[in-house]
């Protein structure tokens, strides 16, 4: 019998021939750590007053959700965690390089057929890669930098084959909140994603990174994307060319099978305050907002903005409607300049946040308030997540964001004439 | 451990446990005891008495990977979680710092009842309700874990990961 991705990756980093439910020993081809869990990792670390086993190029430290500080207790939070990679000698970026996925991924730290490791629930994003980016505790990256290894429960695989070209202003992001309302938030737990099909070629990489980003809310352990023609340009682009994909085997076993058409797909909104409370886009417009989010992680990049200002160039976000942008990255946010996107953006009566992670988790750069609605590109909507206890949050692509923004209200794709 | 439960429902988040916003704004897990579950139980620090054991539904603990979450369930007394299942990095950092976990397919509980657990027998037992319901063992390598206390004991002594 075949092989999965995950089984076939599993054992070539573990040596061992494995399949789903095997525990595993396997190396961690990269590490990433953030601001909000570092500093007990850092603490753990020195307790063991163990020597680095991880390789230092192999490590990277980002101040990425307070970005700048709103507190002094971060501030000095972040004073350790820069002495830590001081001592040790480890890459840090600072606060306005980046959120912790976007720079690994510009970075270019992920190869296929690798094992990455990220305290961040998020690090499934690297799924782009035909990688596996598995989110783990503080605690657990302690041990990881100690060891330069973890031990792995091999997970069963998800095969999701997705077909057709997705029609105008429909994204990504929308297949994701799709997939999560098919299989909901507790429909995969400990699974691994495998994507294919000839949907999945259409979409750029940027736009595998959101879908993979998404399926930890749907309790996933990762995702992996195929290696295909437009990951070999990418990463050529960046002067890879020591990679090996991998592939399934055309006889592997799978968990269980999802099998989506979007050419028929319209934009999804997640409803709060349940991630997996997703409808079309119409059964929801007229809903009215007051501030609509678009950045973070999940949608934060430069075609995101792209499709967000092709929509409101040269017109004005709604009164009333506070539009707040979060480029994920210090590149991104130049790109935008570069381009004119962000003049277009500005406006249009957009606020333009430090790149980092800031309004997605309530941390600062635009929270709400009581009774408050807000439209957000974000991966979370749970009950007070972006401020107050008494707001709501949907969830849904830049460009129904942006389309909104417009309107006041939640609405789908309009032309000139409001149709 | 035996101690009077807490029940709680379904896909209660690692947010829903502590929210992020918090982080940094307050100083320390202490600090954060009020703002425990307090979209879903608020105030429930207070009634949790040293001992008390919580009792959720599906998918506990899902989505983020902060430590927080189990830390502060500690934090608060609890001596254990029964859920029918658990968010996968929660279950991880739970067992790494030293919090047990049982995963249990359970009905008929109500919080105000005591429940007996037994990790040796792979068992709970709801002493209000006479019944009882079995708990598969964990991964070898995680029953260790929790036998040292929690991955850095476990660590401290082996000094290297042991299947």
């Amino acid at each position: 019998m075949g092989k999965t991705i995950a089984e076939k990756i599993f054992s070539q980093r573990s040596g061992r021939d494995v399949r789903a439910g095997d525990i595993v020993i396997a190396g961690v081809d990269f590490a990433m750590m953030h601001d909000v869990n570092a500093p007990a990792t850092i603490a753990y670390f020195e307790s063991l007053g163990s020597e680095l086993q991880m390789p230092k190029e192999k490590v990277s430290l980002v101040l990425d959700h307070f970005s700048p500080c709103p507190t002094t207790i971060a501030a000095n939070t972040h004073r350790k965690l820069r002495e830590f990679a001081e001592t040790h000698q480890l890459r840090l970026f600072q606060p306005g390089d980046g959120i912790c996925h976007q720079l690994v991924i510009e970075n270019a730290f992920i190869r296929p057929g690798s094992i990455n490791a990220g305290t961040d629930s998020h690090t499934c994003s690297y799924g782009a890669f035909n990688a596996l980016g598995i989110g783990i505790g503080a605690t657990e990256m302690a041990v990881v930098l100690a060891a330069g290894s973890c031990w792995f429960k091999v997970p069963d695989t998800v095969l999701v084959e997705i077909c057709g070209k997705l029609p105008d202003h429909v994204t990504s992001k929308d297949i994701a909140l799709h997939l999560i309302k098919q299989v909901t938030e507790k429909g995969a737990i400990y699974k691994n994603f495998e994507f294919c099909g000839d949907g999945i070629s259409e979409l750029s990489i940027d736009s595998r990174v959101t879908l993979c980003n998404m399926v930890v809310e749907m309790g996933a352990k990762s995702a992996v994307m195929p290696g295909d023609a437009k990951l070999a340009a990418w990463l050529q682009e960046r002067g890879i060319t020591d990679f090996h994909f991998v592939a399934s085997d055309p006889d592997a076993a799978y968990y269980s099978i999802v099998r989506l058409d979007v050419s028929g797909l319209k934009p999804q909104i997640a409803i709060s305050p349940n991630i997996d409370d997703v409808v079309d886009v119409d059964e929801i417009a007229g809903k009215k907002i007051d501030q609509v989010v678009i950045g973070s992680c999940t949608n934060g990049r430069l075609e995101d903005f792209a499709a967000a200002a092709n929509v409101l160039r040269g017109k004005h976000v709604a009164p009333g409607v506070r539009l707040i942008l979060g480029p994920a990255s210090r590149s991104v946010y130049h790109q935008m300049i570069t381009s004119g996107i962000m003049e277009s953006l500005l406006a249009s009566g957009a606020v333009i946040n430090p790149p980092g992670c800031g309004p997605c988790a309530g941390l600062h750069g635009g929270l709400i308030g009581d009774g408050e609605a807000v439209l957000s590109t974000t991966n979370r909507n749970m009950r007070g997540r972006m401020g107050s206890s008494k707001s709501d949050i949907y969830l849904c692509s830049p460009v129904t964001a942006a389309f909104s923004a417009l309107k006041g209200s939640i609405t789908g794709p309009y032309d000139e004439q409001g149709v | 451990m035996r101690g009077k439960i807490h029940v709680v429902g379904d896909n209660i988040s690692a947010d829903h446990i502590i929210a992020a916003k918090y982080i940094n704004k307050v100083a320390g897990i202490k600090e954060m005891l009020p703002y425990l579950l307090e979209e879903v139980s608020p105030g429930l620090a207070e009634h949790i008495q040293p001992g008390d054991i919580l009792v959720a539904g599906d998918n506990f603990g899902s989505g983020s990977s902060r430590e927080h979450a189990p830390l502060l369930l500690k934090e608060s007394g609890l001596s254990c979680v029964i859920a029918k299942s658990f968010g996968r990095n929660f279950f991880r950092n739970a067992i790494n710092i030293g919090l047990p976990l049982a995963e249990v397919q359970w009905n008929k509980m109500n919080s105000g009842d005591i429940v007996e657990v037994s990790f040796s027998a792979g068992q709970i037992c709801n002493k209000t309700t006479n019944e009882s319901f079995n708990f598969p063992n964990l991964p070898a390598i995680m029953e260790k874990i929790l036998a040292s206390g929690g991955l850095i004991p476990y660590f401290q002594k082996h000094k290297s990961l042991l299947l």
